[in-house]
């Protein structure tokens, strides 16, 4: 009677113990330090010991979940061929139970062509600069889940974009 | 008797370690409880003050924010004053008078929380210049606040605006003459 109560409580309380602390405060700060050093030295592969193969990103950013590793990577080689000389910062951590809320700085010179939904930008030379912040959600020391916002609009108007009110359709058939 | 000699000090050496360890431990684990109350006080100031922006409720957020409140949107906007943020709030009312504020997440640690949240709001007069559309719109966002004292002290806004800007019907066109 007594043994499988006293199995039932440590179970409950180990699992409690566990959703409490899944990431330690230095091996967040850790794997943070390994993702910025991916990002500057445009080491990719390093973020296979970051990442869950599964892993999703909901980045505000993209048109679209970006689901996998491989997607993952895919994504920022985009970003650091119109970003040659990224250069990533972390200027603030939260770690709790089984997230972590780090806020970013990126800056660079878009030299190279820009992926977009209007297709690929010509480099136009400007510098960007803007700041973010990221929830990852961790399980068995990787990010599985990861959430990404920051100012889109405003890293846009430094590639040299402007917003503007729906523009009428050319009137291109009356040409012809 | 000379054996009880050496156990006697040696099982008060042995009751003194464990005891000084278990108070140890304690204080340790009473740490941790008074932390967690605080972190939990700090999301329901959090929640107080989402609630007040919404109600309108000035009163309620002068009780939550100290005179030297400070907002910072990274490289886009950065004030100190509570007054500001009252205007600030006013003037996204008067666009989108029925703008309500949804909490999806709240992340608490010492002194910070971090919230993930989106705002439902209906298009209902000009806007950073675009006519009102009647558009039911959805920004996503997160803040990150400092509280001091329990009053929300510091605020770092990020917030999808390009996503705002294009379901009130705006396009991103590369800018004239840039090509």
């Amino acid at each position: 009677m007594i043994i499988p109560l006293v199995i039932l409580l440590c179970f409950t309380f180990g699992c409690q113990k566990q959703a409490e602390e899944v990431i330690t405060e230095e091996e967040a700060k850790a794997i943070h330090n390994l993702y910025v050093e991916a990002r500057n030295t445009v080491n990719l592969d390093l973020l296979d010991e970051i990442y869950a193969e599964d892993v999703v990103v909901h980045d505000c950013s993209a048109p679209e979940d970006i689901i996998g590793l491989d997607a993952l990577k895919q994504y920022y080689s985009n970003n650091h061929r119109a970003l040659p000389d990224l250069h990533m910062t972390i200027d603030d951590m939260i770690v709790k139970g089984d997230r972590t809320v780090t806020v970013w700085t990126l800056s660079g010179t878009n030299t190279g062509p820009l992926h977009t939904h209007l297709g690929d930008m010509p480099a136009t030379g400007n510098k960007v600069h803007f700041s973010g912040v990221a929830i990852d959600r961790f399980d068995e020391g990787k990010i599985v889940e990861e959430w990404v916002y920051f100012n889109v609009l405003q890293l846009m108007q430094q590639l040299g974009f402007t917003i503007v009110p729906p523009q009428p359709p050319e009137p291109q058939e009356e040409k012809k | 008797m000379k054996q009880l000699y050496i156990i006697l000090p040696l099982a008060l050496i042995l009751s003194f370690m464990v005891g000084f360890q278990d108070r140890e431990a304690m204080t340790e684990s009473e740490a941790m409880k008074a932390q967690a109350e605080v972190e939990e006080q700090n999301k329901e100031i959090v929640r107080d003050f989402f609630k007040a922006i919404d109600e309108r409720n000035t009163e309620k957020l002068m009780e939550l924010l100290p005179i030297d409140f400070s907002l910072t949107s990274p490289d886009i906007t950065e004030f100190t004053g509570r007054v500001k943020l009252v205007h600030f709030r006013d003037a996204f009312y008067e666009s989108f008078p029925d703008a309500s504020h949804t909490i999806d997440e709240l992340i608490a640690e010492g002194d910070k929380v971090a919230v993930k949240l989106h705002i439902n709001a209906t298009h209902e007069a000009e806007y950073e210049g675009i006519p009102a559309t009647g558009k039911k719109v959805t920004q996503y966002g997160m803040h990150i606040m400092r509280i001091v004292d329990g009053q929300i002290k510091e605020i770092w806004v990020f917030e999808d605006v390009l996503g705002l800007m294009q379901q009130l019907g705006m396009e991103l066109k590369p800018k004239e003459g840039e090509k």
